[in-house]
């Protein structure tokens, strides 16, 4: 439970959250001073009104907690790239997963390490228990269940666990309570009294659930979690002793991590399409930066150019520290990771030894890379011809990040003149064409009027009728269109054309005149 | 004494590499010919110069004549002619200097965005252009001018174009000065607001100023179509150069498969356009047939 502000020197509040559930009010989560008190979750708030009046009830919020749970989640990519978070609808408290295989000796052992997990959960205003066993089940248990030794924290021993878990009751398998409550009144009490049954007999009863999760907590069978997102192949880390908090520090020591990536990119000849800064701040927020490149690279100034134009404006991170210089505090960064989330090959390139200016194909690369990262990748664009006689379909955009894709596409010459403005959406214009079937001989658009002198046309366009209708063409893709290009008394060029022939419409419905382009 | 005139432009063009800074022959990285004799002869740099940024007015009347609106603080779209120029200059520095085409755009004009098609009617390939949009918001002038001077800079970059309304001074001096260290080229796009001196755009740093707008087509062998392009080119303001103005057309828009060589010309100085004499005929395109598709 997140601390108040400013409460943290009293003594632990009684206090609960409480939440309508079927026809009544029950308390979705309470502290520990009011569990001592008899209070726990699931009972109705009138129960806990009963047996302690001064209780001090909140509205729970369980958005609000999956939100948290996730930024926790986050937060512990400090210790291991793989976590996820596990929600209350296994009961009990809601907890985080992380599997830590492999991780622990880089912060000095397994006891080292789930010591600094609760200590800095703690400071950032989270009380925590920690398990740490060989089994995911195992370790759901003995962080709720088992006794806390130093630091609340309880580690099975490798290969204890079966052992270990014996004496736990059958909560600490995630069951639910109608089942719990049955094997309450067969006599059960524990986890080893469970483990004692005969298997045919207990899934007849109570059906395959309580095995699974039995034999998952003693590893006989796989639990397979889904992480929080998938642990990346280049990923580094660093840690600082002293959390920084200037600007120049984070980038230089983002730098830093950058050489150490690209080096090791480098010698396996990948380039990265993708990175990923996490900046871990020490009051519990994670701040994610993405590059994007248009083509692999290894080369760290021009990815830490990237890089450093987001960290610039990183927004200022909210806080709930009352006064500014304690929001500061939070604000430094303790711990930063940089992933290369997506590589590709890249084969080390002959650089000229002249260097001459004309010579660097990567060169416009790195601008696109430059000014996709700052305006977004989907503001930068390189046309791609499509096969379609529809004007405003034949043009399509496609980010200029994903390569060169116009080589070889549809040639863009058209047979009859374009403009080289297209309007979006065509717009009706009212238009005087007192002979059918002819260009009109004025139009008034946007608020003037235009004489017309000379005109091409028509040039007869039907709409794509094998097209399923969408939402983008519905009134576009309706009827046939014929396009005519204009001159007015000014020289100005247009491309207006009629929807709707005069034959096929009645009398009452004219043809409507729109203007889709604007001439050289 | 009449001074001999190529004389003269290789002084010019000495004067303007000093004035660059840079040193050396011209060659085309320094300079983008308009492949108009006339035109390239009067520019002080034998065409535009490289390594500098050029202003280009439209001169047709906006688009929309909302003047209290966002549109006229951040830009709105700019007018065929205008666009169709910009597009032939940037299609001739694609094939001259080799290197894509960037353009820059708000992106509240993407209601009336670029089309490929009709760039490619002017010469401008559009497989080797990258188009920018910058999106709205507090910043975007900022932004805007930052992206044309990262692409100024980028040196593989052919020519930059910008549609920017806000420039002042000093960020004017900012993109000329990152056309000087890249080699680039920029032209800037903006709307004309006024033609008399008081109304007129404040100076800038760019080193020339021109004003588009549109003239009436070209002939054409049936007098009510449209014939080739024209615009009315003024020259309002050349660093070392003298204002003057002249009539283009723009041979050969594509539709045609005529071997005339694709560019811009000088206006043939014909009493009646409307009437293509037999001897111009030759170098017009010939003419188009109105047809039913």
């Amino acid at each position: 439970m997140k601390r108040q502000p400013g409460n943290a020197a009293r003594p632990e509040p009684v206090l609960v959250m409480a939440m309508p559930e079927g026809g009544a009010v029950r308390l979705s989560a309470v502290t520990l001073a009011a569990q001592k008190a008899g209070l726990s979750p699931g009972q109705t708030l009138a129960d806990a009104r009963a047996l302690m009046p001064d209780v001090a009830v909140h509205d729970g919020d369980p958005d609000g907690d999956s939100v948290t749970l996730e930024r926790i989640s986050g937060w512990c990519g400090r210790y291991t790239p793989w976590t996820a978070p596990s929600g209350l609808e296994t009961g009990g408290a809601a907890g985080i997963w992380l599997d830590v295989s492999g991780c622990a000796h880089l912060f000095g052992g397994e006891a080292a390490m789930l010591d600094d997990l609760t200590t800095r959960l703690a400071a950032i205003g989270y009380t925590a228990r920690a398990g740490l066993t060989d089994t995911a089940g195992a370790a759901w248990a003995a962080a709720r269940f088992g006794k806390p030794g130093i630091a609340r924290c309880v580690i099975f021993p490798e290969g204890e666990h079966a052992a270990r878990l014996a004496p736990f009751p059958h909560a600490s398998l995630r069951l639910p309570p109608d089942i719990l409550d049955g094997l309450e009144r067969l006599g059960l009490r524990n986890i080893a009294d469970l483990a004692d049954l005969p298997r045919a007999g207990l899934a007849r009863r109570f059906g395959e659930l309580p095995a699974r999760r039995l034999d998952q907590a003693l590893g006989r069978v796989d639990e397979p979690i889904s992480p929080r997102a998938p642990a990346p192949v280049w990923r580094l880390r660093t840690a600082f002793a002293e959390a920084l908090g200037r600007e120049a520090h984070i980038a230089a020591a983002a730098r830093n991590l950058l050489e150490a990536l690209c080096n090791r990119l480098s010698r396996a000849e990948r380039g990265a399409r993708r990175l990923e800064l996490c900046l871990f701040r020490v009051g519990g927020r994670v701040d994610t930066i993405m590059a994007g490149t248009s083509r692999a690279s290894h080369d760290p100034d021009h990815l830490m150019r990237l890089l450093g134009e987001q960290l610039d404006r990183l927004p200022e991170p909210p806080t709930s520290a009352p006064d500014p210089l304690s929001a500061a505090a939070e604000a430094m960064v303790e711990t930063l990771t940089l992933a290369a989330v997506v590589t590709e090959p890249l084969r080390a390139v002959q650089t000229r030894l002249a260097g001459g200016r004309d010579d660097d194909p990567a060169a416009l690369e790195r601008l696109v890379d430059r000014l996709a990262g700052r305006l977004g990748s989907d503001n930068v664009m390189r046309f791609r011809a499509r096969d379609t006689h529809l004007p405003e379909r034949v043009q399509e955009g496609a980010s200029a990040l994903t390569g060169d894709p116009s080589k070889g596409a549809t040639p863009w010459q058209p047979p009859q003149p374009r403009p080289p403005r297209l309007l979006a959406r065509p717009e009706p214009v009212e238009a005087m064409a007192p002979v059918p079937d002819d260009p009109p001989v004025l139009f008034r658009w946007r608020g003037r009027t235009h004489r017309i002198t000379r005109a091409e046309g028509p040039e007869r366009i039907e709409p794509e009728w094998w097209r399923e209708p969408t939402a983008n063409n519905t009134t576009l893709d309706a009827d046939t269109r014929d396009y005519y290009r204009v001159e007015d008394t000014d020289g100005r060029r247009f491309w207006l054309y009629r929807e709707g022939l005069y034959d096929r419409n009645s009398a009452d419905t004219p043809p409507r005149w729109f203007l889709h382009g604007l001439f050289g | 004494m009449p001074a001999d005139p190529q004389l003269l432009q290789r002084l010019r063009s000495r004067i303007a590499a000093i004035e660059r800074g840079g040193s050396g022959s011209p060659s085309t990285d320094d300079y983008l010919p308009l492949g108009v004799t006339e035109i390239d002869e009067h520019l002080p740099w034998g065409g535009l110069a490289a390594g500098a940024v050029h202003e280009i007015l439209d001169g047709d009347a906006p688009t929309s004549n909302s003047t209290s609106n966002s549109t006229t603080k951040i830009g709105g779209a700019l007018n065929g002619a205008v666009t169709a120029f910009a597009a032939a200059l940037a299609g001739k520095a694609q094939h001259t200097r080799a290197r894509p085409i960037v353009w820059i755009a708000p992106r509240i004009t993407a209601r009336e965005s670029l089309y490929a098609p009709g760039l490619a009617g002017f010469g401008l390939d559009p497989a080797d252009l990258i188009a920018v949009r910058v999106p709205p918001g507090g910043d975007f002038a900022a932004t805007a001018l930052w992206a044309m001077e990262e692409a100024l800079r980028a040196p593989t970059v052919g020519l930059v174009c910008a549609e920017i309304e806000a420039l002042d001074l000093t960020a004017s001096r900012r993109l000329q000065l990152a056309a000087e260290t890249g080699g680039g080229l920029g032209l800037l796009l903006r709307r004309d607001v006024g033609r008399d001196a008081r109304s007129a755009l404040p100076p800038t740093a760019c080193v020339s100023r021109w004003r588009i707008a549109a003239l009436p087509g070209g002939p054409s062998e049936y007098s009510n179509l449209p014939g080739t392009t024209r615009w009315q080119a003024e020259l309002l303001r050349a660093r070392g150069g003298r204002p003057r103005s002249w009539q283009l057309e723009w041979r050969n828009d594509g539709q045609d498969n005529s071997q005339t060589p694709r560019g811009f010309a000088l206006v043939p100085p014909l009493r009646d356009r409307s009437l293509p004499a037999p001897t111009e005929a030759t170098g017009e395109a010939p003419a188009r047939q109105r047809r039913t598709a």
